[in-house]
């Protein structure tokens, strides 16, 4: 009996150790970023994998290298391969600490890749991988990958990676003009019949402050934002929408939240009043008559006054009425926008195909080969009931009509 | 009786969870989805649920003919000698051979999922010598032990529902029954298959100190999994879609790294698949044990414990030929599986039952 028990203490040592996958956090090199181009390399296409690492020692802040220079807190590495997850692997023979993917917040794929071969395969490298998490927000650069994580420094944050991700959960919901999925939602998506993928768009712009500042800096200030969405045709990219696109398109998604739609009113040359949004619903009705099928869009949007430059009344429940017919047409017209858009891409990025399918699956089975074509002139009616639920803090404008 | 030890009525219906739990729920959403798609759940919830209910009457009814015996003891009886020690002989196969790929399957998940560096032999020599502890220590320990874990288990398995309820369209269940019953029927051999590894309950029911009670605790174990599987499918379905959930080789750890409650919880992997490690540790001494006991009671033997070792090797040995990829895999537990399922689980069983009832064997009271 002692014996057995001596023996099984041995054998826990041997096991319980974890001697093989041992991975020490001082020996990785933790990844928050990763990004796919396509390169051509003396007319040779190729493929680039990029990492943004983390380094933690430099992330406190104040830590500075032998010439005085800060140092950054992130490394960008960058490599070629002749396919992508060569050229993700020879990442690893560059860095010194095992490449770790658990805590990437973001997959950024170039536009050049996106559009000529698909996202469908990055995203079999990354989900066959089992360290990245389909947390993972999906963003589409616009040009190069390598320029976004090479030119856009972070404005707040130590890095670029913790910028966006904290700019994607925290502030898009509560402007409401662009959409960011994440890895599962865009392959939930792709996977789909009917339905057609949006990832989000990254956009590098020189700051405002550089533009006003003389000419001649060495290195120009640049930083990078989500704009607007990249629309996708099955796994191609399609094209873009703009930020009012894109708003369009999350009323009808059902994401729209919180954001400022600026609105003119009758007689007046300029936008002079802007409607705050609060919350909106939105059903997807499909119909389907003599073979004919259609879509109807019941919006309900809420929402208050955000602002009013103009010196119009807003103490009695008419003067309201009027605005909500106002603010009802407008949201119309931006859903209107986005069908019209993505049906010209041929791109069904709401799932009407879905929504028909779920509601008809016997007409859908022969409708499904060519419901691209019945998409690109398919009846989109929308119906928007606005509610505005009150001014705020003041009810009549502070304006003074100029006389 | 080769093991003395007793369990209650609870400690066997709990026991009949884990047993089918602990591998159904990492398996079963992708194997529905691949055949049954978005109507998954209810191949688990409807017809698994009615053969494992089968299974357990036949079992219990059994049980009941033969209160104090076992399977391995009764079949010459009621088939004669040669073919009912031929019987036996095929169960203690079957034991065995269904050990071996759980035994594999462990070995496989932890590789794929968290230790990949690690050599395959060590997590399949770790499991069986844990089991191998376990069932020298016999029923009455492992019954305990699963008792102990049983809420953490659930935990786990409901748990895991709630991680991603706000991620969960039950929109992605709809069209129902699209393309009519047939894909349903089929999408329900796997689980059915797995619900029936109650059949256990062949070796162990004589260790029950209350036989009466063994019908009505299996039928609370064979309802209670068809609850919390179809629970489990349905989350995943919903969360990822019929399409993404059979792509994916393990849906219940994708949920589990994918879920997040508000900010603060999220990356549960490691602690819901801490519990699974443990769930799946009795269901392999389980097979182990009942394959032992089999064993010794077809030698008739006055002890099992010294073949534990013995089948120990052959389980190590064989786990790690049984099959060569994943894929190989799950063909083996989606096609080859039901076929050796269906057959001991309910054919045979229902056999023996059917000849016991017609030559009026019944089970004297032994000692």
């Amino acid at each position: 009996m002692r014996k057995g028990f001596f023996l099984s203490l041995i054998f826990l040592i041997l096991f319980t150790s974890g001697c093989w996958d041992r991975k020490e956090i001082d020996e990785l090199a933790i990844v928050g970023a990763t990004g796919f181009d396509k390169v051509t390399v003396n007319g040779r296409h190729m493929y680039r994998a990029i990492s943004y690492v983390y380094k933690p020692a430099e992330m406190g802040g104040g830590a500075e290298g032998g010439n005085g220079k800060t140092l950054a807190p992130f490394w960008v590495v960058s490599e070629l391969g002749e396919t992508l997850s060569d050229a993700e692997k020879n990442i690893s023979a560059r860095s010194s600490r095992f490449v770790f993917l658990a805590h990437s917040d973001m997959v950024i794929v170039g536009e050049r890749l996106a559009r000529e071969d698909g996202v469908d395969k990055v995203m079999d490298l990354l989900l066959r991988h089992k360290d990245l998490r389909m947390r993972n927000l999906l963003y589409i650069a616009e040009g190069e990958t390598l320029r976004v994580f090479e030119r856009g420094l972070p404005q707040f944050e130590s890095t670029l990676s913790q910028e966006l991700a904290g700019i994607s959960e925290k502030s898009l919901p509560i402007v409401s003009k662009t959409y960011v999925p994440d890895v599962k939602e865009f392959v939930y998506s792709l996977l789909a019949t009917g339905r057609d993928p949006v990832a989000g768009k990254l956009e590098v712009f020189p700051t405002p402050e550089e533009l006003s500042s003389p000419v001649g800096n060495e290195e120009p200030q640049s930083f990078v934002r989500p704009t607007g969405a990249a629309v996708f045709r099955e796994s191609k990219l399609a094209g873009w929408l703009t930020d009012t696109e894109t708003r369009g398109f999350l009323y009808v998604i059902n994401k729209a939240q919180v954001g400022i739609i600026p609105l003119k009113l009758p007689n007046s040359p300029q936008e002079n009043f802007s409607f705050q949004m609060t919350k909106a619903k939105t059903k997807i009705i499909p119909s389907v008559k003599n073979d004919n099928i259609s879509i109807t869009l019941e919006v309900k949007a809420e929402g208050n006054v955000g602002t009013m430059e103009d010196s119009v009344s807003l103490a009695k429940p008419e003067d309201i009425k009027k605005l909500e017919a106002l603010v009802a047409a407008e949201i119309k017209q931006l859903i209107k926008n986005t069908v019209d858009k993505t049906q010209n891409m041929e791109a069904d990025v709401f799932g009407f195909g879905e929504a028909v399918h779920r509601k008809y699956p016997k007409v859908w089975k022969n409708i499904e080969e060519e419901w691209r074509n019945i998409y690109s002139d398919l009846q989109v009616e929308v119906k928007v009931e606005t509610k505005i639920r009150g001014t705020g803090m003041i009810s009549n404008p502070i304006t003074v009509e100029s006389r | 009786m080769l093991d003395q030890g007793k369990i209650s009525a609870s400690q066997l219906s709990l026991l009949l969870f884990t047993l089918v739990g602990s591998t159904a729920m990492l398996f079963i959403p992708a194997v529905t989805a691949e055949s049954a798609g978005r109507d998954g759940w209810m191949s688990i919830l409807f017809l698994s649920t009615i053969f494992g209910l089968l299974v357990a009457w036949v079992c219990t009814s059994l049980g009941q003919h033969f209160p104090r015996e076992n399977i391995i003891e009764y079949s010459p009886k009621v088939f004669g000698p040669v073919l009912g020690h031929l019987i036996s002989l095929s169960y203690i196969f079957f034991f065995i051979w269904t050990n071996a790929i759980i035994v594999g399957e462990f070995a496989d998940f932890m590789i794929a999922t968290f230790l990949p560096e690690t050599p395959r032999l060590v997590f399949v020599l770790i499991i069986v010598w844990l089991a191998a502890y376990a069932v020298r220590n016999g029923l009455e320990v492992i019954g305990r032990l699963n008792q102990f874990l049983f809420p953490l288990l659930l935990i786990s398995y409901l748990g895991l529902v709630v991680f991603v309820i706000n991620d969960i369209k039950l929109a992605n269940l709809t069209p129902v029954l699209e393309n009519g019953i047939k894909p349903v029927l089929k999408g329900s051999l796997p689980p059915s298959a797995w619900r029936g590894e109650i059949v256990l309950m062949l070796m162990i029911l004589p260790n029950l100190n209350q036989p009466a009670k063994g019908r009505k605790a299996s039928i609370y174990a064979v309802v209670f999994l068809g609850i919390v599987l179809t629970l489990n499918t349905i989350a995943t379905v919903g969360v990822f879609g019929a399409e993404l959930s059979s792509h994916l080789t393990f849906p219940y750890f994708t949920l589990a790294d994918y879920g997040q409650v508000a900010i603060v919880l999220e990356r549960m992997e490691a602690l819901v698949m801490l519990v699974w490690v443990a769930g799946l540790m009795i269901k392999i001494a389980m097979f182990y044990y009942c394959g032992v006991l089999a064993l010794a009671r077809w030698f008739n033997l006055q002890d099992y414990k010294p073949l534990i070792t013995p089948i120990g090797i052959i389980l190590i040995a064989w786990s790690s030929i049984i099959y060569e990829n994943s894929r190989e895999l799950v063909e083996l537990i989606s096609k080859t599986f039901p076929v050796y399922a269906f057959t001991f689980e309910l054919l045979i069983p229902a056999l023996l039952l059917a000849v016991a009832a017609v030559r009026k064997k019944r089970g004297g009271s032994s000692q």
